[in-house]
């Protein structure tokens, strides 16, 4: 016990140099860019954009409403990508501090994490502007219902990011496994295909209903979307889910922190 | 609480299971016979049953030859590395100086590298903006304080590393090697700056191949052989004994 307070004192006395980290990974992303960060939502307009104008073409989808999908759909891959691929190589990227100071791991799987929420925190004002121009009304429900989303997203980041930045430091193969079992679960999940798509097949319809990824996603679609706060169902399935991820995270977390320096 | 380190009976390893992976391409070529099977290597057994307290006013020099295991036991006082058996007790701040460019943030500008640096160590931000004057003057490094990094000399950035981790202060000193850095106006401004460190922390522990330093600057030595304790006192007879080996050893 004793050992655990003195854990979170050490954490909650490093909590500057954890918000500095968030601060410096932001300005390092756009250092010298010319529109810098605003590069974090010109990136999902313009691929949206583009999505929408073929899939649109392609499966007859109305483009008034298949933007704002594609676009909360690409602004939550991104952060569940960025927390399982980029988020993989935390430990090896903080190697040099980890040789020299004594100071949790957890402090750095945080500090990315948090760095990939607010990313997603800066790139949502596109979503924002974007139902101002479709469907205005939608707002306040969006906006209200974001504070409980976002805490769960990063949750859901921090555990995505410590689980995967001890399995990549051991085994170094495993940025490319997530890409590849992340691109299966990119077609897998109702990311840019909408519902009807799955509803043609039963198998694949049970899998849309279960699929956490589906309910996430609902988190921010129903209020962005349809102007609704997001079911129980969907908040049952995503806290559960997250809830999963945390628990395996803080055990990852307590067995492999103090042997992870070997393996850098 | 009164300042010490108390190392009990410590073993220490470095474990060998990541020198051991083999990628599929070997396996398969030594499967086949075409390739000859990679030398397991052992785990390192840094250091071995080692039982080491200091406490406050004792400045201790750790001795031996590379391998010897002295860096080992710096960072494992410093907490880095974690130990397999027995345990260690630190009563006190840790400062620890060991590799100081290391960890920079080569696209920030020398002044957000001083805060960078700055909260690493633990300091709180109010602290660090109250000293980053100081640590410019002192750094000599002028205008460039205000660009990146990536554009500075090796001794520039040593200068900048320098005067930012010896501007603040802790307790128990852990020093790998003293650091004497840049040209000689600076190496003599950083020698009186690294004595006042020593001055004032309550115990050091000092990592060198320099025995006139440890002689020097040491109230107690301690000689290190393959992880294990040899000699343990003060410091002329401790450093004698250490000549005395390695002469027997270059004599055959």
């Amino acid at each position: 016990m004793e050992g655990i307070k003195k854990y979170y004192k050490h954490m909650i006395h490093m909590r500057y140099f954890i918000a500095h980290l968030v601060t410096i990974g932001l300005k390092n992303q756009f250092r010298r860019s010319k529109l810098g960060i605003l590069w974090t939502f010109i990136s999902p307009l313009c691929l949206t954009a583009i999505m929408g104008v073929v899939f649109s073409v392609a499966f007859h989808y109305e483009l008034k409403d298949y933007l704002p999908y594609v676009l909360s759909g690409i602004l939550f891959w991104d952060l569940f990508t960025k927390s399982f691929v980029a988020g993989s190589s935390t430990i090896m990227g903080f190697d040099s501090f980890i040789r020299q100071c004594n100071h949790p791991i957890t402090l750095y799987t945080l500090s990315n994490s948090l760095l990939f929420t607010s990313s997603f925190l800066i790139a949502m004002i596109a979503l924002v502007i974007m139902t101002i121009f479709t469907s205005p009304v939608y707002i306040v429900i969006g906006l209200a219902s974001l504070p409980l989303t976002i805490l769960i997203y990063a949750i859901f980041s921090w555990s995505g990011t410590t689980i995967s930045s001890f399995i990549g430091v051991q085994f170094r193969d495993f940025p490319m496994a997530a890409t590849l079992m992340l691109q299966v679960m990119w077609y897998l999940s109702p990311v840019f295909l909408q519902e009807d798509l799955f509803m043609k097949n039963p198998i694949l319809y049970t899998w849309f209903t279960i699929n956490p990824i589906t309910h996430m996603l609902n988190l921010i679609r129903k209020p962005f979307l349809h102007g609704c706060f997001p079911s129980i169902v969907d908040y049952t399935f995503s806290i559960c889910f997250v809830a999963v991820m945390a628990v395996i995270a803080f055990w990852v977390n307590k067995k492999k922190e103090k042997n992870a320096i070997f393996y850098l | 609480m009164e300042t010490r380190i108390d190392i009990n009976k410590i073993d220490m390893y470095y474990p060998s299971n990541i020198y051991n992976a083999t990628t599929l391409k070997q396996q398969l070529f030594s499967l086949l016979k075409l390739e000859k099977k990679k030398k397991e290597l052992k785990d390192v057994h840094a250091l071995k049953g080692l039982d080491l307290h200091i406490k406050a006013g004792e400045r201790v020099g750790v001795i031996g030859r590379n391998g010897s295991g002295k860096s080992t036991l710096l960072k494992t006082i410093a907490g880095v590395y974690p130990v397999e058996n027995g345990n260690v007790e630190v009563n006190g701040q840790i400062m620890a100086l060991f590799d100081l460019v290391l960890g920079f943030d080569l696209e920030s500008t020398g002044r957000e590298n001083i805060m960078y640096r700055g909260l690493l160590l633990g300091a709180h931000p109010d602290e660090i903006r109250a000293k980053t004057q100081e640590i410019i003057d002192f750094s000599g490094l002028g205008d460039f304080i205000d660009y990146p990094i990536k554009s500075y000399s090796s001794g520039m950035l040593i200068r900048l590393a320098f005067s930012v981790s010896t501007s603040l202060t802790g307790q128990i000193l852990l020093l790998d090697e003293v650091i004497a850095a840049g040209d000689i106006g600076f190496k003599k401004k950083a020698e009186k700056r690294m004595m006042n460190l020593i001055d004032e922390a309550e115990i050091m522990v000092f990592v060198t191949h320099d025995l006139k330093m440890a002689e020097d600057i040491c109230n107690r030595v301690v000689l290190l052989d393959r992880g294990v304790l040899l000699d343990d006192g003060n410091p002329q007879e401790v450093i004698a004994h250490y000549k005395k080996i390695m002469e027997e050893e270059s004599n055959g």
